[in-house]
């Protein structure tokens, strides 16, 4: 050794080179990539900053409004200009079709994207797998994230087993219903579970939800982009509805109201006015301008969505191709006169934004916030709505009429046509149906026509019929004749199917609904 | 005339809707004389004006540069017996291809060796660089954006205005200019590049040192060390006439463009006038540290052995900064201005009123919409951290045969909860047998021969996945709800592993007649598995896709090298080199729930298909126009489908796969011929084998923004081409979906050509000043050479069109330098 290390201080270098580098790479290799990203969820503060993220959860493109009796899209209107309506999954689910819905290639966004409704599942997990790991935060602040976590997955729940499970009755029980997934996990089993299971799932989301302590206002603002005690009780008085349990249903809204009754009055200009017009060119006339709504202004700030007073909790209906077109019959229920939602809401001729710019084409569009978006989560709107609808169903037909009335003076020109009356219940119940039709087109009705059709009302059932062309996998088969298309009471087309591309990425474990 | 036809987006003109739509200067006169605003003879007129004008020469002359390299070299070198220092320095000049923009990059350079002992050495190597890049130049994409009419220069040389930033009729009708903060509302490529200074500026230090201590004879251990680090500024300053400046101020100001009295009214500012002045830098710190064993030993009477061990330490730390805008600023007397109305944001209470004036906290623009300036800075910071720790053996036994392993680990700060699986083990073996050593061996005309053997298996990790999932933090908090947020960045991989790729080499080495043939040949097969690729998975997981150690691809081929050196004559000597290799591609394994036609035609990664070459070019196969006049292509089950919709099903049924993009076969042949004191060498390069798809008509569409609708040069074959076999223009005069034909215009199977080349990259001819002249000089070398780089290429297509430059980028031109070269 002596001849190998002729200085000893050489030897030391040597060797503490040599166990520095061995020894402690370790603590050398765990130092972590960056500051900011790529982190592994560690505090309690990551977790509340992953439900802040409201931009991930609010917009839920939804396809099965397109399914109901307030879209327009027909044979008269489709021909009017083909070119406004070439989004074939549209097609496809404004007829029902369960053949070339699942092998479009525009994908199901509700289910499977980035921002459907899975992906907020996962980020619920997330928060509900990790909360017992996590440091930091008090008692209080893990309680909230708990229920937050609970509503957000309940709501996303119970917004895929209203799209593409049956209604939940007593005989479709035993029909498939949504695979369980509680972990963040990739290994999860798949399988659909029972339309009970799933049930029971959302019920129990739904309890540990109503233990939230947050009140929807904090600092004199509406914090409705999370979950807070309006929130909850908002959407539990929806659940309920939909389930056709009047008195439950009742309770909540009236909780939710209790706390927080804000309605935009439409008659004051300082709440709801004209924003930026749109000027187009009309072949063979004067050029038009359309009037819009001061909510059609930002198409991506969010300021006007987040200030809209009426949230109980923040979510938007989306739809990529920017045209809900009102059907004949959803129009006809609007007082053109004095309802300023159809001064507001309703665009006539707003098909000229898509190039259909000849004056006998012109075709209406609903607009909300710009051209993709209507409020689509629990509103004080809903609130009067649904307080109404139960009373009315459970026999106090005088503070029914009131109660749709106080929302009908936020929107009707004052004047004798604000207030609804009625001679008898059944006609009270009609009126405030069609006032729900009016006040939330697009958003509620495909729930509505699925709990109408299962109630013990036969009253209030709806078959839904449509003129179109034959379809085939590449479109409108237009060469053909026209045809009538039926959604029967109790079809089994209530459940949307479930794309393709997810069965087969399943390799088995995922099942299509039966037709 | 293609003006308001097929399903255009037709423009009002109005100021609010239709002020950004950038047409050219023919399709604003035919719009506006639509809209009425000037007459039938006022447009003819405007039109027949642009007629006979070109641009070519003030674009070349105004905007374009030759780009030109000059660089200066000092060497100095000393050596003593026990001791070499070094030094250099360079500094090169670059002008780009365009005016204003060009660079200038110092180097200087010291190295030192030293041996302090008989078994020690030290050595030193410092170097230090500067590189002041400047980017004021216009670029290839806005050139190409002016219509061919479009000039930059009147007649008396004043600048004209163009059409590229706004649909200017609509601005002379409607904004009162006048009243604005700047009253020029022109923008000019020319005029521009001289208005800013956007330069970056690097600033970079790296230091080495090293010691070698040499204990016994044979045994080495070597241990160094570097430290790097690197900083860049980048900084743009905008000078008060300069576009930028005058349309952010502008564009920034309140006005309400519905108001009555708009035309009278006078904006107010939101931005102070001013210079605007943009800064960033980023930094990065490295180290190294690595330290070596060698031992090379004769063991017994015929044996030898060689060994190396070590380990390997880096680390990098790199940060940004980024400075918020800031405006007002006057570089004279560095003053800058506030916002005169903050910065803008969100009113606690949701509305406005309805009046269109701004409540207090939320400010709007000339357009009477919501604005907010970011006012705040941006930091990253990021640590990469690597160790490994290798080993290599190889023992000799009489000079003939080889047996060598190697194993080598290699950790990174992967995010894991389990710190084992930061390290994986890989290894290869091997041997090799010097074949004309054997006594048996005995054939005239070869002078070497060795055949060698190695398998092993080497890896790959990505480090942007994990386990488990990963999130990322929002840096300020959300505008709207003063939150901050985080999203994920990863869903987690909990069954992530190394990538593997397992190779298997088999080669020859060779010299053949003395000298005058040698090479080499080489086959191998490389099968990776566990390869990462984005893999469909059910969306109940969160996500429709995600990597996954999933995929299988086998490389195989062979390479040859076949080389020669001979005189030909007592003073000519030739030396030649031949470059072959062949290489066959496959992916053996993938799943895609679906390959959707778009995936398949994005000639990416998610064109991946399994059974099928990974660089597979798939294209849509055009079949004619249908009786309803509509263009088709093929979709699923034979069944043609109009251009109107993307085609469902599955696209490998019914796409065309016309070849790989990537040439399975490549050479290269370089020769030299040395001539007395003269040098002649070129250099010649081959790709053959491959498929690209050429340029072909645009289909330019009326459509709203920077819709400007220039041809390209393919608009005859477009026009003339027969209907059956190649897209031409719409046939119905209402086309509604034109727009969407460039969703599949270029992705046209008739498009595919051979993509084959043959390219003379360098020939140079060089003079050496013979050793009796330089005595005198006091030079130890000098020579004079002339190179000639990119001279020409030869291509298998019949469209001229470079495989590896598409038409409409630049590509190089042919380059000849002159040079010089001396040596002290």
């Amino acid at each position: 050794m002596k001849r190998l290390f002729r200085n000893k201080s050489l030897l030391l270098i040597v060797l503490v080179a040599t166990v520095y580098g061995l020894g402690s790479c370790e603590k050398f290799l765990s130092e972590r990539i960056s500051k900011n990203s790529s982190l592994p969820l560690t505090t309690t503060d990551q977790l509340t900053a992953l439900m802040e993220n409201y931009s991930v959860f609010y917009s839920d493109e939804n396809q099965s409004w397109m399914g109901t009796d307030d879209y327009g899209l027909n044979a008269k209107t489709y021909d009017n200009k083909r070119g406004n309506f070439t989004f074939m999954p549209n097609i496809f689910r404004a007829f029902w079709d369960v053949d070339f819905a699942p092998v479009t290639t525009s994908g199901d966004v509700l289910w499977a994207s980035s921002g459907g409704e899975w992906r907020d599942i996962f980020y619920a997990n997330a928060v509900l797998n990790n909360l017992d790991k996590v440091t930091g935060g008090s008692v209080e602040d893990k309680a909230r994230l708990k229920a937050d976590a609970h509503m957000l997955r309940c709501y996303a729940y119970w917004q895929l087993a209203n799209t593409y499970c049956l209604p939940y009755t007593e005989a479709n029980k035993g029909e498939m219903g949504l695979p369980s997934k509680k972990l963040t996990s990739f290994e999860e089993d798949l399988t659909r579970q029972s339309l009970e299971k799933t049930y029971n799932d959302i019920e129990a989301d739904l309890k540990e939800a109503l233990k939230i302590a947050k009140p929807l206002v904090s600092g004199g603002r509406p914090e409705h982009w999370r979950s807070n005690t309006a929130a909850v009780n908002g959407f539990a008085a929806r659940y309920y509805l939909n389930r056709n349990n009047y008195a439950e249903a009742l309770k909540y809204a009236n909780l939710a109201l209790n706390e927080y009754n804000v309605l935009v009055d439409y008659n004051k200009p300082a709440e709801m006015y004209y924003g930026t017009s749109a000027t187009y060119t009309v072949t063979g006339a004067p050029s038009f301008t359309l009037q819009l709504p001061y909510t059609h202004n930002n198409q991506t700030n969010l300021i006007d969505m987040i200030g809209w007073k009426e949230f109980l909790y923040f979510r938007m209906q989306n739809f990529g191709s920017w045209f809900y077109l009102p059907s004949t019959e959803l129009i006809n229920l609007y007082d053109k006169a004095n309802d300023r939602r159809y001064e507001f809401h309703i665009v006539e001729n707003y098909s000229y934004y898509f190039g259909s710019n000849t004056p006998t084409n012109g075709l209406p569009g609903y607009i909300f916030f710009f051209k993709d978006k209507i409020p689509s989560g629990p509103t004080t709107a809903e609130m009067y709505l649904i307080k109404a609808e139960c009373l009315a169903r459970t026999g106090d037909m005088a503070g029914a009429l009131s109660t749709v009335n106080t929302l009908r003076a936020k929107r009707i020109k004052p004047g004798a046509s604000v207030n609804l009356t009625a001679a008898n219940q059944a006609e009270a119940l009609t009126k405030i149906l069609q006032e729900r039709r009016r006040e939330m087109p697009f958003v509620q009705r495909w729930y509505d026509l699925r709990r109408f059709n299962n109630n013990s009302d036969p009253a209030d059932d709806v078959v839904v019929t449509k003129q179109f062309y034959p379809i085939t996998f590449a479109g409108p088969d237009v060469s053909q004749p026209i045809k009538t298309y039926t959604l029967e009471k109790n079809s089994r087309r209530y459940a949307l199917p479930i794309h393709n591309n997810e069965l087969i990425a399943g390799r088995g474990t995922l099942l299509q609904n039966k037709y | 005339m293609a003006f308001d036809k097929w399903g255009a987006q037709t423009n009002a003109g109005n100021i609010v809707s239709n002020s950004g739509w950038t047409w050219t200067p023919g399709q604003n006169a035919l719009n506006e004389h639509k809209l009425g605003f000037i007459t039938l003879g006022r447009r003819d007129a405007m039109l027949d004006s642009l007629k006979g004008l070109n641009n070519r020469e003030q674009i070349s002359d105004l905007l374009l540069s030759n780009p030109v390299s000059k660089q200066y070299n000092i060497n100095l070198f000393s050596a003593t017996e026990r001791m070499s220092n070094a030094f250099s320095f360079m500094f090169e000049e670059n002008q780009s291809n365009f005016k204003e923009t060009y660079n200038k990059r110092f180097l200087a350079n010291y190295r030192t060796l030293a041996n302090v002992t008989k078994w020690l050495d030290f050595s030193l190597n410092t170097t230090l660089q500067h590189n002041a890049n400047t980017n004021n130049g216009s670029s290839l994409a806005e050139i190409q954006s002016l219509a061919p009419y479009e000039m930059l220069q009147n007649a008396n040389g004043s600048y004209t205005g163009t059409t590229l930033k706004y649909y200017t009729p609509a601005i002379e009708r409607s904004v009162p200019r006048n009243l604005f903060p700047y009253t020029d509302w022109s923008y000019n490529p020319a005029r521009e590049i001289n208005t800013r200074s956007q330069v970056s500026r690097d600033y970079n230090a790296r230091m080495q040192a090293g010691i070698t201590i040499k204990p016994i004879k044979g045994v080495s251990f070597e241990s160094s060390i570097q430290y790097e680090y690197f900083l860049t500024q980048n900084r743009s300053l905008y000078d008060t006439n300069s576009f930028v400046v005058r349309n952010t101020i502008n564009q920034n100001a309140f006005w309400n463009p519905g108001l009555p009295a708009a035309m009278t009214t006078a904006p107010i500012l939101n931005l102070p006038k001013g210079q605007i002045l943009n800064q960033s830098r980023t930094q990065s710190v490295a180290w190294n540290f690595r330290n070596i064993m060698r031992i090379d030993r004769r063991i017994g009477p015929k044996g030898d052995l060689n060994f190396v061990a070590g380990t390997e330490q880096q680390s990098r730390v790199a940060q940004t900064f980024g400075q918020p805008t800031t405006y007002g600023y006057n570089d004279a007397t560095l003053q800058l201005g506030a916002f005169p109305n903050g910065p803008g944001g969100t009113p606690v209470n949701g509305n406005q009123n309805g009046t269109g004036v701004p409540t207090n906290l939320t400010i709007r623009n000339w357009q009477n919409q919501t604005a907010t300036f970011g006012y705040t800075n941006s930091f990253g910071y990021t640590t990469d951290r690597f160790f490994s720790a290798f080993g290599n053996a190889a023992y000799t036994h009489d000079d003939k045969y080889t047996l060598s392993a190697s194993v080598r680990s290699d950790g990174a700060n992967f995010i894991t909860n389990d710190p084992k699986y930061r390290y994986n083990p890989f290894w290869s073996a091997g041997g090799s047998w010097q074949i004309w050593k054997e006594n048996f061996f005995k054939v005239k005309f070869v002078d070497r021969l060795t055949l060698r053997v190695t398998y092993g298996y080497n890896g790959n990790q990505d480090r942007s996945t994990s386990f488990m999932p990963l999130l990322s933090l929002s840096s300020t908090p959300n505008v709207l709800t003063n939150q901050y947020t985080a999203s994920f960045s990863s869903l987690g991989n909990p069954t992530l592993r190394w990538e593997k790729t397992g190779t298997t080499n088999i080669g020859f080495d060779y010299s053949l007649f003395k000298g005058k043939l040698f090479g080499n040949i080489n086959l191998y097969q490389r099968n990776g598995k566990d390869l990462l690729a984005s893999i469909a998975i059910p969306a109940v997981n969160g996500s429709t896709s995600q990597f996954l150690n999933n995929a299988k691809m086998v490389n195989k081929g062979i390479e040859m090298e076949l080389g020669t050196m001979m005189d030909i004559t007592k003073d000519l000597r030739w030396r030649g080199n031949l470059n072959f290799s062949y290489n066959k591609n496959r992916i053996t394994d993938l799943f895609i729930a679906q390959y959707n036609s778009s995936s398949l035609t994005a000639r990416n990664t998610s064109s991946y298909a399994v059974d099928y070459n990974a660089n597979s070019l798939w294209m849509y196969k055009y079949m004619g126009f249908n009786t309803a006049g509509q263009p088709t292509v093929l979709g699923p089950g034979s069944v043609n489908f109009d251009m109107q919709t993307f085609i469902p099903g599955d696209a490998r049924t019914y796409l065309d796969r016309t070849g790989t993009m990537v040439a399975p076969v490549t050479l290269g042949f370089m020769n030299s011929f040395e001539y007395k004191d003269f040098n002649l060498s070129f250099i010649v390069t081959g790709n053959f084998g491959h498929v690209f798809q050429r340029r072909g008509f645009n289909y330019p569409v009326q459509w709203s923004f920077a819709s400007r609708m220039l041809a390209n040069k393919f608009v005859d074959e477009a026009l003339n081409a027969k209907s059956s076999e190649m897209l031409t223009l719409p046939v119905n005069p209402t086309e509604p979906r034109f727009y969407f034909w460039d969703r599949f215009h270029s992705y046209f199977s008739y498009l595919s050509q051979s993509a084959s080349w043959i390219r003379m990259q360098e020939v140079n001819l060089t003079y050496n000043l013979p050793k009796s002249v330089l005595k005198k000089t006091g030079f130890t070398n000098f020579r004079i050479y002339l190179q000639g780089n990119d001279l020409f290429v030869i291509l298998a297509n019949k469209y001229g069109e470079d495989p590896l430059y598409a038409l409409g980028t630049l590509n190089p031109r042919p380059k000849t330098t002159v040079g010089l070269k001396f040596d002290f």
